[in-house]
């Protein structure tokens, strides 16, 4: 799979479905409906 | 990425009320534009310094668990879906300005 170009301000951000904590699928644009959102991708969870 | 599980003891370890999910796949990674570090990302010697400092301060980092090449980034997501802002993290150690990452937030879209 290539990668989406990258994003600037401005732009959509891309909305798709991760993983919660419990294991539930949730959709991003669920989480910034009602408030700003800061998504962080972590290198690694060492 | 690690799976829901990882997520959760690493969030309940350092980050307690942060809600951290899990993308194990990367979709949402590579849909975001980010991508694998090479060897000037991980061997920068701003990595390799604030690696030593943090050891120096009593930090240290346990086995990495996932891709030790994924590379950071930092968005912020106004009410809606319109980005205020886009970090792609120049190293594996740069993890983006509090300040500038405060300063989206009370930005009005």
């Amino acid at each position: 799979m290539t990668n989406a170009p990258r994003l600037t301000a401005g732009a959509a951000a891309p909305d798709l479905t991760v993983t919660a904590p419990d294991g539930a699928p949730i959709r991003l644009s669920s989480l910034w409906d009602e408030r700003p959102l800061v998504l962080a991708f972590l290198r690694h969870f060492g | 990425m690690g799976g829901p599980e990882e997520a959760r003891e690493f969030c309940g370890a350092r980050a307690p009320g942060v809600l951290c999910l899990a993308d194990p796949e990367r979709h949402a990674y590579r849909a975001y534009g980010l991508d694998l570090a090479g060897a000037a990302e991980v061997f920068a010697p701003e990595v390799l310094i604030g690696g030593v400092q943090a050891a120096l301060a009593g930090h240290t980092q346990g086995a990495p668990m996932g891709e030790p090449r994924q590379m950071p980034g930092v968005f912020v997501v106004a009410r809606g879906g319109r980005l205020l802002l886009a970090h792609y993290s120049r190293t594996v150690a740069d993890h983006g300005d509090p300040a500038a990452i405060r300063a989206a937030l009370d930005r009005r879209p």
